[in-house]
């Protein structure tokens, strides 16, 4: 099924691979540079994120795609902003219930709550932390998609899936004569 | 020269494409749907009573019943597959400019569940100030609805806070 491209691939002088190579690199960067765009442009550290827990139910389930923006003004309540606890890793997208802001310092105190869980997130938050203030948040949730984020989900819980990908993509690259 | 690799993926492509094509002329479409929204809070009885909170003394809650009237129907178009609409009080003490607590929400799935009428509507979160104490501050009660959209961009809307409430002051027992 494949002879022919192996052949190719044994008649490929070192130029020609390099020219492949530099191809697949060109491909990689022009992506990382369209993603660091876009970051900048919605002042989000991570403009796009993928739902990963179904506690907004039933507005956002798992697997789907959210696009976020971080615009100068303060948050206020009802907003769903995507938020880090400062020492984790993991974002949580999630809807502000109570604010309090600070007249003097302007410092904003914020509660957030997932639509579909019971209690509100100081269960969540670390220990003795009763708020999150502003700069734990990343991104206030501005367009929807849904389940196109499901690949990502993919390939979090199976690793083989992304391996597996990226090497049928390589070798695509390398046999591929255009 | 055709062969069934390069013929699935032009199909394939081509799909994604229109898929794409598609959902992006629905989420630039949905802005320009008319809507007009309208809601009604009437404040029927404020308790401020005090009791001790997660353990650092005792902080005054406020216990709010009020009368909800909303026709939220128009903000139904096909490409909404939710309202998320929530009775939000807002007020200013002397150390905080701006306090806004949630007191009741609710999420709405179909355009028949956007006619609200909430007749003894109670705090569904529990109403307490950052500080310890209300002060008797006069509070404004609005709705919000925040419309999230099958594909698209968030949309959200609040009535007008014009009517500002006094606490009473605190009371001993709940009536």
């Amino acid at each position: 099924m494949f002879e022919e491209e192996i052949r190719f691939l044994r008649k490929m002088s070192k130029r020609q691979l390099a020219q492949q190579i530099l191809n697949f690199l060109m491909i990689v960067s022009s992506a990382l540079m369209v993603w660091k765009g876009l970051a900048l442009y919605t002042n989000s550290e991570s403009p796009i994120v993928v739902v990963l827990s179904g506690s907004m139910e039933p507005a956002f389930y798992r697997g789907d795609l959210l696009f976020l923006g971080l615009p100068d003004e303060p948050v206020r309540v009802g907003d769903i902003c995507v938020f880090k606890i400062s020492g984790r890793d993991v974002p949580i997208v999630h809807r502000v219930i109570k604010l309090h802001d600070e007249r003097k310092t302007g410092k904003q105190y914020i509660l957030t709550k997932g639509d579909n869980n019971q209690v509100d997130d100081r269960g969540l938050y670390n220990p003795g932390q009763q708020w999150i203030h502003k700069e734990d948040i990343i991104g206030k949730v501005k367009g929807f998609l849904p389940y196109v984020g499901m690949i990502t989900i993919l390939m979090n819980d199976y690793p083989q899936l992304k391996y597996a990908l990226i090497g049928f993509l390589g070798l695509y690259m390398l046999i591929n004569r255009e | 020269m055709y062969n069934l690799l390069q013929r699935a993926n032009a199909i394939f492509a081509f799909a994604m494409t229109v898929t794409f094509g598609v959902l992006a002329a629905i989420a630039i479409a949905t802005p320009f749907l008319p809507s007009s929204p309208s809601a009604q809070i009437n404040v029927k009885d404020i308790q401020v009573i005090s009791y001790d909170y997660m353990g650092r003394g005792d902080s005054e809650f406020a216990f709010v019943k009020l009368n909800l009237d909303a026709d939220l129907t128009s903000l139904f178009n096909w490409n909404t597959k939710q309202l998320f609409v929530s009775v939000v009080a807002e007020y200013e003490t002397n150390s905080h400019d701006i306090n806004q607590v949630v007191l009741w929400d609710s999420i709405i799935q179909s355009k028949e569940e956007a006619l609200i009428k909430v007749s003894d509507l109670h705090n569904e979160y529990n109403f307490v100030d950052i500080t310890t104490s209300f002060r008797q501050v006069n509070a404004s009660y609005s709705l919000h609805w925040d419309v999230m959209p099958y594909v698209g961009v968030l949309t959200s809307g609040r009535t007008r806070s014009d009517q500002f409430i006094n606490f009473p002051p605190r009371s001993n027992e709940y009536r």
